[in-house]
């Protein structure tokens, strides 16, 4: 659906030049939810505005189905929008229309008969629930509402792919949820592909079925979700799980003041799906002897996979432990990291 | 002795020619003005750097001329243009010819006004019109000037205020109207009433303008 080769865009003013965008490339296939994800600055925004040429890249090519924006011209380019729906952080409506006729306004450019942009509106504001919302204007509803219309008119002219720039940023947690669980609903019934930058981990975590993420204008991690969240490779990704998934443990576990708590050894298990319902942890103490301390836990779920965090602190006899980290590290269907070693395997290596 | 109301309704022909005279000056001027004001005030807007139509020239040309006309003072540009309004009505003397110095001055006044106020349109709503697919001619007439119209009519209301005064300016030097009346009647006879029955009829003029301009914005404004 939408190829992305070698982009890169470069501002440039009299003084210097910033590099906004640099060699990236992306594939995303039709009808999946493809989430980018970065900090500030890390050049989102443009590479989402690079989609619908909104920003010009310095070169590169952008293919959405089969075409190339960057070698239309301007009318051409105009047509091609039609293809691409957009809504937007700051929902950006016309505070001078109403609702309908808000929504109403793309099929007015495309040039559609009034009975038919009619029946179009009714049906679009069906769909985002505000049937009864028509001849309200932007300012009487809430922001939840407004994003509500902002949906509904950048889906008028039936695009293939919407991009959502930010779109649930200024939202409530709440209000997130059911904006999320619409753009999932969607995605599901008319079958579009949508792309949607965040810096929110959770707005990933909730729809996406894939996300590269972005940090200082390149994409330094691309995966399947459940990938990611499972092992993230790059530090920011890291950061952004964890921001999610919170497995940090407090200072005073990790390096102890007194002697007597050093004596376990700290592992992180992450384990997915089937591995869930295995009993990992009483056939370990039932077969190295030890001592096992659950000191945190978390199931998630991500697109409908059960997803583990365990902490656990394992005592005993050093040689034993150590095998049995060794066997944990050994198992293909859990993610192991030891965050700490106890002082009886350290002595032993 | 005459009563208080005697004195108030006399004159009262003299004063109802004047008055239809000044509304016809500002009515006719404020019309043409508008229309090209917002040509003006728009062109420049949409012409700036990284805007719709972006052209540095043409631009350029667009606010010398705000700028050039706005610097020189009313009294002065009138008195310059005669030629001009010779050349345009035939005259320099009467109302007709009083329109054109009052529509040469509002026009740059209103490119400003409406320059401001199509500023005032969010970014983020012209970028949703474009990737919607609108053209640049789209875009000014569905979402600039619908969106900033609260902010013209009350920009054009400051307009209208203004021509009124100045009205009264190409009264001073033949151009009939309320302004016309007052210095020959008023100043020159001196007659006070008629004085102060011509300030107390553009009071109620400028009164009635500013209140139906903030009542319209205030109708149009859904924000």
């Amino acid at each position: 659906m939408i190829k992305i080769n070698n982009l890169q865009k470069i501002y440039r003013t009299a003084e210097q030049e910033v590099i906004a965008l640099e060699k990236i490339d992306l594939k995303i296939e039709t009808g999946e939810i493809f989430g980018i994800i970065g900090p500030s600055g890390a050049g989102k925004s443009t590479l989402i505005r690079c989609l619908n040429l909104l920003e010009e890249p310095t070169s590169g090519d952008v293919i959405i189905a089969g075409q190339d924006l960057t070698e239309l011209t301007s009318e051409e380019l105009r047509e091609a929008r039609k293809e691409l729906g957009m809504i937007f952080q700051n929902f950006n409506l016309l505070k001078s229309r109403t609702v309908a006729q808000n929504v109403a306004f793309p099929l007015e450019l495309a040039g559609e008969k009034k009975s038919k942009i009619k029946d179009k509106v009714d049906e679009l504001l069906k769909l985002v629930g505000l049937a009864d919302k028509a001849d309200s204007y932007p300012s009487q509803l809430s922001g939840g509402q407004q994003q509500r219309v902002g949906i509904a008119r950048a889906l008028a002219n039936d695009p293939q792919v919407l991009l959502c720039d930010e779109a649930t940023s200024s939202l409530d947690p709440e209000t997130t949820q059911s904006i999320l669980e619409l753009l999932k609903d969607i995605n599901q019934k008319l079958e579009i592909t949508i792309v949607l930058i965040t810096h929110e981990m959770e707005v990933i975590k909730e729809i996406c079925t894939k996300v590269a993420v972005l940090e200082g204008g390149q994409i330094v991690e691309e995966g399947a979700v459940i990938d990611i969240f499972l092992n993230p490779q790059q530090e920011v990704t890291k950061r952004f799980v964890q921001g999610v998934i919170n497995a940090d443990l407090p200072e005073e576990f990790l390096n102890p003041v007194d002697n007597a708590t050093r004596n376990d050894s700290l592992v992180k298990v992450s384990y997915i799906g089937q591995s869930a319902k295995q009993s990992l942890i009483s056939d370990l103490i039932h077969q190295y002897q030890i001592k096992v301390n659950i000191l945190y836990g978390n199931i998630d779920k991500i697109q409908g996979i059960s997803f583990g965090t365990l902490v656990i602190g394992i005592e005993g006899n050093g040689l034993q432990v150590k095998e049995a980290i060794k066997e944990l590290l050994n198992l293909a269907e859990v993610e192991v990291e030891v965050l700490r070693d106890a002082e009886s395997v350290r002595n032993i290596s | 002795m005459q009563s208080l109301l005697e004195i108030l309704v006399s004159d009262s022909e003299l004063l109802w020619g004047g008055l239809q005279e000044t509304i016809y000056m500002v009515g006719l001027s404020m019309a043409i003005s508008t229309i090209f004001g917002l040509l003006l005030g728009v062109g420049v807007v949409v012409t700036e750097q990284d805007n719709l139509l972006e052209n540095k020239y043409i631009n350029f040309v667009l606010s010398t001329i705000i700028n050039v006309v706005r610097s020189i003072p009313f009294i002065i540009l009138m008195v310059a243009i005669i030629p001009f309004t010779r050349l345009l009505v035939g005259t320099s003397i009467g109302t007709e010819a009083a329109i054109v110095p009052l529509t040469i001055a509002a026009i740059p006044f209103t490119g400003r006004i409406v320059e401001s106020a199509i500023k005032e349109v969010e970014q983020g709503v012209i970028e949703a019109a474009l990737v919607m697919g609108a053209t640049p001619w789209e875009v000014i007439i569905k979402v600039l000037i619908p969106e900033a119209l609260p902010s013209l009519i009350l920009g054009l209301t400051i307009t209208a205020i203004t021509l009124v005064s100045f009205s009264a300016i190409v009264g001073a030097v033949g151009g009939g109207g309320l302004g016309d009346i007052a210095i020959r009647y008023g100043y020159q006879r001196f007659q006070t009433d008629v004085m102060f029955k011509t300030v107390l009829l553009l009071i109620i003029m400028v009164q009635g303008v500013q209140g139906f301009g903030n009542w319209l914005a205030a109708k149009l404004d859904n924000k």
